[in-house]
């Protein structure tokens, strides 16, 4: 039995050898690219969790609440922090979700308007105009262009 | 732990289960092992209701706890691998009772594909890496260095030395190679059923 245990356990170290060799270590992995790795297996991590945890459940139901036993504290543990979110958590969780991409949507358009504006004004218009002229002064021009026009004007209502 | 970890915890399990079952029983069992009815993610619960119901022994840190846990996971598929029921199973034939005290077939043999060296000569492990190589050539070079070396396992260094690349690089190299098996492994399985 022992022989055979030993036996088990070189080649699971032999395995592991292998498996880190070819693939890397699974705890050196993001959780991004633990999420990925599963993807590519067929597997959603969301639907993986609420497996395991039912799983976890069910074997804490079977073997210890129906008996009128405690469920061990590691178990406890682990089933409560692998519990999938409620129907109110996660209406809410889409809620916060909705408002953030709603968020992110108005301030994107927000930051392309001004970028847009900004780029179609001229140059100039892009200036404020700190200088402009006293209009109760009217040049010599001004003052002649006003005189040609009135006699415009003038000569026009006489005719 | 908290929460967060131990729901890592969960995928840490579960993508060991997926790559030893992928190498070890190579026929794209990544799913469910032919013969003992498990998934990856059976194999990963059945490893935290052990832990949770304080069956293994363990005193070390916290951190360890993943390491261990997956150790203790990689025996217990190792186990079941080499259970004559599952050989059988795999083997796809039927037996009679007294024949299944000696079963030579290299498919009935899984621990012929626990060591690397064997595993990078078996050949359906080989048609697989070839398929999920063709088009990379810096896996293809990845997976060449790795049979370079006779002896012992490489290092990402030692690798990434030989190579003349990073050892990021190759630690890239090397999550490619498992999501590309992965999904390989995923759509055998697909077709096969």
């Amino acid at each position: 039995m022992k022989k055979k245990k030993n036996e088990e356990n070189h080649l699971a170290e032999s395995l592991e050898e292998s498996l880190e060799a070819l693939f890397g270590r699974e705890e050196d992995l993001t959780d991004a690219e633990l999420d990925e790795e599963l993807d590519a297996c067929g597997m959603d991590p969301a639907e993986l969790q609420a497996n395991v945890h039912k799983q976890l459940l069910d074997y804490a139901n079977h073997h210890y609440r129906t008996l009128d036993r405690d469920v061990p504290e590691n178990l406890e543990r682990t089933l409560r922090a692998l519990r999938p979110p409620s129907a109110a958590e996660k209406a809410k969780a889409a809620v916060r979700s909705a408002e953030n991409l709603i968020g992110g949507f108005l301030d994107t358009a927000k930051a392309k308007s001004s970028e847009i504006l900004s780029n179609a004004l001229p140059a100039q218009a892009r200036q404020p105009q700190f200088a402009f002229r006293n209009k109760k002064e009217l040049s010599a021009a001004d003052k002649d262009l006003l005189r040609s026009e009135q006699e415009d004007v003038d000569s026009s209502e006489e005719r | 732990m908290n929460d967060a970890e131990y729901r890592r915890l969960v995928k840490i399990l579960t993508v060991r289960a997926c790559r030893a079952l992928r190498v070890a029983a190579w026929k794209g069992e990544d799913r469910v092992l032919e013969g003992s009815g498990k998934s990856p993610a059976d194999y990963a619960a059945e490893t935290l209701i052990l832990w949770g119901t304080n069956q293994l022994p363990f005193t070390g840190p916290a951190e360890a706890v993943p390491a261990f846990l997956t150790k203790v996971m990689t025996n217990k598929i190792v186990s079941t691998l080499r259970k004559r029921e599952v050989k059988t199973a795999r083997s796809g034939k039927t037996t009679l009772a007294d024949e299944l005290t000696e079963d030579v077939s290299p498919q009935s043999k899984p621990e012929s594909l626990f060591d690397i060296r064997s595993l990078l000569r078996d050949d359906a492990f080989r048609a697989a890496l070839n398929q999920c190589t063709a088009d990379d050539k810096d896996l293809k070079e990845y997976v060449e260095v790795i049979e370079m070396f006779e002896d012992g396992i490489p290092a990402a260094r030692d690798i990434a030395s030989l190579l003349d690349v990073s050892v990021t690089d190759i630690y890239n190299r090397r999550k490619k190679l498992a999501r590309r098996l992965g999904k390989h492994g995923f759509s055998e399985s697909r077709r096969r059923s």
